[in-house]
């Protein structure tokens, strides 16, 4: 550190005469700083001094009959020396210093983000009249006035600011339809479940997207959970209820014949022996029954007298055998069958909601009956979410 | 070394010249009256007790001012020559 300091402010002298020591004394005595004195004859000696007090040490050292020589700089003094030889490279850098002293003043790039309906050109052209030019300085950048601008100019742009970065000026525009016309849908809005006509809108928190009367599709958002606040959008959880008049259509179908199951009163029993996994099969009545339905094990442990448990088990596999027989199902049934079907279908489907109407065709051929069905309702099509523990944005994962 | 206090050392020993020896290789001399002969292997300096004779190899002064004197460099014999 030192050396490097000596470098920058010390310069190396080479002192001759006749009477150095005499010489020396003086410059002592004048109080000059003298520091790394080496001998070279008798003749000549070397030293370190401060660059400021050259002009005195070689006036005072001429007129002792000495002669003074410069063997070293500073440091800053020997690089403008060195660079005199080299133009090219001195104009480089002289000029590199002034681009980076002139560039971060200035705006050089020009970007704007964030527009959807209004082109980047008409913003940028706006904003040159009003000073936001390549080139122009960044201090004279007026973002407000810029954004006075803007939102006069162009109604559908809500806010606009002019972010300056190094030589890049980015305006930042925040527009009133991007979040309708892109329909995009935050966790924390309610969308639609179901296409359908608004029936009846219950808001508790949010914004309303939709009126009564208005036909939305499955997705669209009902109920916006997100706020603007002069520069920023508040999210909040949407809380309400909408309901809509919807339309479903369902078919369902149901085969001719239907196999009916009848018990058989008589219960019977299978015995077997078990060890473990094993099963040993008895002489009578052993082995594993040949239905699944209503049957009914039970292990008993064998034990001998005095309480010692063996590891056998005595299984018993009680069941009622079933007698299966096919059988033709009768129109009106059938459609009485399908219709409730349809029906129960249609209502669990909905979160809550009623059938107001209904338009049904029966069909029917050999192999099956078919019911297509019209059915008009009034149901619930968005609603507050009740979120869970380890919900992701209202997604379970 | 501490060349700041060594201005209050000199008022206190009213102009004495003081030596100041660390090891072989550097010696302190305060309130010198001068440099008479200079080299690398023999220095004269006068003091005020008479001359101070200092022999070595590859002697040079580190640092001189009106008071201070610092050498450097392999010192073998320091000689004082009174009444010279």
């Amino acid at each position: 550190m030192t050396q490097i300091f000596q470098k920058l402010i010390f310069a190396e002298l080479k002192i001759a005469g006749v009477d150095l020591p005499r010489i020396l004394n003086r410059l002592s005595d004048e109080e000059y700083r003298l520091e790394r004195i080496y001998y070279i004859d008798e003749l000549e000696i070397k030293l370190l001094t401060y660059y400021k007090d050259l002009p005195k040490i070689t006036t005072l050292v001429n007129k002792m009959g000495g002669e003074v020589k410069i063997i070293g700089n500073p440091y800053f003094i020997d690089v403008f020396q060195r660079l005199k030889n080299h133009v090219i490279l001195l104009f480089t850098a002289l000029t590199m210093l002034f681009l980076f002293a002139f560039l971060p003043t200035r705006v050089l790039f020009l970007s704007v983000s964030g527009n959807k309906s209004v082109s980047s050109s008409e913003i940028i052209a706006l904003s040159n009249r009003q000073g936001l030019y390549p080139g122009a300085k960044r201090k004279n950048v007026r973002s407000e006035q810029i954004k006075n601008v803007l939102i006069n100019q162009y109604p559908t742009i809500k806010w606009a600011g002019v972010n300056t970065r190094g030589a890049e000026a980015t305006i930042l525009i925040e527009e009133n339809i991007i979040h309708a016309a892109a329909g995009q849908a935050y966790p924390c809005d309610i969308v639609s479940s179901s296409d359908g006509v608004i029936q009846r809108i219950e808001v508790k928190e949010g914004t309303v997207y939709c009126r009564e009367g208005d036909m939305v599709k499955s997705g669209d958002v009902l109920i916006s959970g997100k706020q603007d606040v002069a520069f920023c959008t508040l999210s909040k959880e949407a809380a309400g209820e909408v309901y809509a008049f919807t339309l479903k259509n369902v078919s369902v179908i149901s085969p001719k014949t239907e196999c009916l199951i009848t018990a058989n009163r008589r219960v019977k029993h299978r015995l077997s022996l078990r060890y473990q996994n094993f099963r040993i099969k008895l002489p009578f009545s052993s082995g594993i029954p040949d239905t699944f339905c209503g049957r009914i094990s039970e292990d008993y442990c064998l034990v001998l007298p005095g309480g010692f448990r063996l590891p056998f088990f005595l299984q018993i596999d009680s069941y009622i055998p079933y007698i299966y027989a096919n059988s033709t199902v009768d129109e009106s049934d059938a459609e009485r069958i399908l219709l409730n079907s349809a029906r129960t279908y249609i209502l669990d489907s909905m979160v809550a909601g009623i059938i107001k109407t209904e338009n049904t065709q029966f069909s029917g051929n050999d192999l099956y009956y078919r019911m297509d069905g019209l059915f008009h309702c009034c149901e619930m099509i968005g609603r507050t979410k009740a979120h869970e523990i380890g919900d992701v944005y209202g997604k379970n994962n | 070394m501490d060349y700041g206090n060594s201005d209050l050392r000199r008022r206190i020993n009213r102009e004495k010249t003081i030596l100041e020896l660390t090891g072989n290789s550097r010696l302190l001399v305060e309130n010198h009256l001068g440099i008479q002969c200079y080299g690398s292997s023999v220095i004269r300096i006068r003091t005020d007790f008479g001359l101070l004779l200092i022999t070595g190899d590859e002697m040079c002064f580190e640092f001189m001012s009106k008071y201070r004197l610092l050498i450097q460099g392999k010192i073998s014999e320091i000689r004082v020559l009174c009444g010279e």
